[in-house]
Parts: C-alpha cells; sequence; structure tokens
C-alpha cells in the first residue's frame, strides 16, 4: 500500500483510519464474513466510498427539480457509524445535496519511517458545497479526541473547509424540524447503532415547523 | 393527554429584537432597496409561511415599483413531505419572472439549505438579477453558504419565534423575535 505523503488525502479504501465503522469492516472481514455494501470493490478489495447521487438537475437548464420520482435514486446506503450519520445523510438527501460519506482520509501522523499512524476520515464529503461535515455527537471524551485531530487536520491542510456538528449542532437542527424527540435516539451513545429506519421515526414527533 | 397552554408571551423568554427595532430596521432595508433599483421595477418573493409579516412590511418601505409573489417549499420533516423524501415546491410563483429583477424575501436564514434549493430553482427561471433579503441571519447554523445582499440583524444562535417565526406554527403573530424558552419545546405535551 502506497502511503499519502503530508498534505495528500487517501480515497475511501486505502485508509489507516480507525472510525468504529472501520473496525467494524475489519473486524468482520477478518472473521470470514463480508462487509457491508458499499460498491463496487476496487482493485485492492476495498470497497468504494458510496456517493449521494441526489444532484440538482441545474445543469441542464431545465427546471425538473419538481418531481421527486424522476431524481430519486436508488442507492445502496452506507453502514453509517452513529444514526445522526444517517439522519444527516436524509436531509441531504431531502434538500438535493449530493455528498459522499467517509470518501477521503487525510494522515495527520507519521512515524520516523514515515509510515502513516494516524489519520482521519471526515463523515461527509459535500462536492457541490467543497465542504466536509463532521458529526462530532458523541461522548464528550470522544469529542475532545476528535477536536484533538481537526486542529491538527486544520494545521496541516489549511484549505479544508469542514463544517463541525456537535451534539447542541444537532439538537438544533432536530428542533428546527421539529425532530427534537428523535434526538436522544440519534445523539450521544445510543445512537452508535444504527437503527432500521422505521425504529427511529418517532410517532408522536412534533409536526414540521412551517418555516 | 393533557394538551399544553400556549401563553404567547410567557413561553417567550429574552426578546432579541424588539417592534421598535423591526420597524427601523424595515424602514432601512426598504431605504437601501429603494436606492440599489431605482425606478426599476423589482419583483419580491416572499416564502412562505415565516416571510410574511416581513414581506408586508418591506413592501411598503421600498420607493421603487415593486409587485409582489409568493412561494412555499416543504421543509424536511414536515407533515406533508413524508411520502416524498424529497425537497418541493409546494406553491410556485403565479407569474413569470424571466428578465426580471427579483429579491427574495426571508424571515430567517440558519442552514442554508432551502435558500440554496430556490435559488438554483429561480435561476432556472432566467430572472434578469437575483438577490435575497433576510431580517434575521443566524451564521453559527449555516451549511451552505450563500452571499446575502441585505441582512436586518445578525442574531445568537438561539430558537427564536415571532414576527413571523414559529414553532409548531404559533408564535408567528407576535410583534417582536424572542427566544423560545427550552421547556415549552422539551415539556412532554
Amino acid at each position: 500500500m502506497t502511503v499519502a505523503g503530508r498534505g495528500e488525502p487517501k480515497t475511501a479504501g486505502s485508509t489507516t483510519a480507525a472510525t468504529p465503522a472501520r473496525r467494524r469492516r475489519r473486524r468482520s472481514r477478518r472473521a470470514g464474513t463480508p462487509p457491508p455494501v458499499l460498491g463496487s470493490p476496487t482493485v485492492d478489495g476495498a470497497p468504494t466510498p458510496v456517493v449521494g447521487v441526489l444532484v440538482f438537475p441545474a445543469a441542464s437548464g431545465a427546471v425538473s427539480g419538481l418531481d421527486p420520482d424522476r431524481s430519486d435514486p436508488v442507492r445502496v446506503l452506507p453502514a453509517f457509524a452513529h444514526a445522526s450519520e444517517a439522519e444527516m445523510a436524509r436531509i441531504l438527501d431531502f434538500y438535493r445535496i449530493a455528498w459522499e460519506y467517509e470518501p477521503h482520509t487525510y494522515p495527520i501522523f507519521w512515524n520516523n519511517d514515515g509510515a502513516v499512524t494516524e489519520s482521519f476520515s471526515p463523515d461527509f464529503w459535500l462536492p457541490e458545497l467543497d465542504l466536509y461535515l463532521e458529526m462530532t455527537t458523541l461522548r464528550q471524551k470522544l469529542v475532545r479526541k476528535k477536536n484533538r485531530k481537526l486542529r491538527r487536520i486544520r494545521d496541516l491542510y489549511p484549505d479544508l473547509r469542514i463544517k463541525l456538528f456537535y451534539a447542541r449542532d444537532f439538537r438544533a437542527l432536530m428542533l428546527k424540524f421539529g425532530r427534537l424527540a428523535m434526538v436522544d435516539a440519534l445523539s450521544g451513545s445510543s445512537g452508535q447503532v444504527v437503527r432500521d429506519r422505521a425504529a427511529v421515526v418517532e410517532p408522536n414527533a412534533t409536526a414540521g415547523l412551517g418555516r | 393527554m393533557s394538551v399544553r397552554t400556549i401563553d404567547l408571551r410567557a413561553d417567550v423568554g429574552e426578546i432579541v429584537v424588539s417592534e421598535e427595532e423591526i420597524a427601523a430596521k424595515v424602514a432601512e432595508l426598504g431605504g437601501r432597496i429603494g436606492a440599489d433599483y431605482g425606478d426599476r421595477r423589482l419583483t419580491l418573493v416572499s416564502v412562505l409561511k415565516g416571510s410574511l409579516p416581513f414581506m408586508a412590511d418591506l413592501m411598503r418601505a421600498i420607493p421603487s415599483p415593486v409587485r409582489i409573489d409568493l412561494m412555499e417549499v416543504s421543509s424536511y420533516g414536515g407533515t406533508t413531505t413524508e411520502s416524498s423524501g424529497l425537497v418541493r415546491i409546494l406553491k410556485d410563483l403565479s407569474a413569470t419572472i424571466e428578465g426580471e429583477d427579483v429579491l427574495i424575501v426571508e424571515d430567517i436564514i440558519d442552514t442554508g439549505l432551502t435558500l440554496n434549493y430556490l435559488i438554483r430553482y429561480l435561476r432556472g427561471k432566467n430572472p434578469r438579477s437575483l438577490r435575497i433579503c433576510t431580517l434575521l441571519d443566524k451564521p453559527a447554523r449555516r451549511l451552505v453558504d450563500i452571499p446575502v445582499d441585505y441582512v436586518g440583524f445578525t442574531i445568537p444562535d438561539q430558537f427564536v419565534v415571532g414576527y413571523g417565526l414559529d414553532y409548531g406554527e404559533y408564535y408567528r403573530n407576535l410583534r417582536f423575535v424572542g427566544v423560545l424558552r427550552p421547556e415549552v419545546y422539551t415539556s412532554p405535551d
């Protein structure tokens, strides 16, 4: 495996990052079970990034975004590491913002031999907006660790645009969309196991706000 | 199950923008817009429902010749949109804007997600120009960076209601903008 130099991101599949999702995939591969379906395998057998393909059809000049059936993609969603990430993906889909899940990995620490010892994969890449989204809705201890990584990545890659979503940000977003009742299920440690969508939809959730 | 009583004034804590401040800002924005557009005809596009009071006041503060139109865009989590899963135009423009100067009138911009969709939609209708005016800007929440031409107030990252802004469709008729007490939306009822 080639090692990305400083300032060079690696694409998904060549990562050394150890997110919970990746640890689970590695464990499942070691155990002889197939990894979660994320797309066609690349030449090294690693999964390709999963892409949100809802691209607004503005390029054609036609205003055809009104018919949801015409642009509703058929795709396999990635195995999100956290339920809040799955919810964010649904929000981005709703607003027709194209996204990719953890497509890039940025090395942030190297050993004396130049080998990458630690790297960072932002959760979402929004190519149309040239923006990464990182969800940090986990426990405070993990948030501190992630903040340290983010400081490092900003030092090494100052041109990257990364928007952090802390638990309070996610809560505010859910409040805006009238889904505050879902926050407990989607954040913190309880949100780490991705539930079936039907299970996380709050049956008595506050009606969506009209603003 | 008991239904929580809505007390329009008591449910609001701090007043972020008073009625008087709104009136002064609307007059100022109207003057600026009038100076920028002069005698050119301008189409104000109000995004329902939150921007209605702002639109009603702003249009009367602009000395330029204006016409108005209304649009409504579905919101994530809204009951009317669950089946589609995609943002939709619930109410489209009633007249063409091709070749026209258009000013989108918003009550608040936070994530920018809805506005981003709306801008791309309206650009497809080939207006001569497309600008944005918002009474409130909450940049801390921004996901999509959108240049805003006219901003009334930049407000902190708090959930506000009043002057068109709602919670559960209520509080829009308050004459000021205030922070909704958290116990209102965390109440089990």
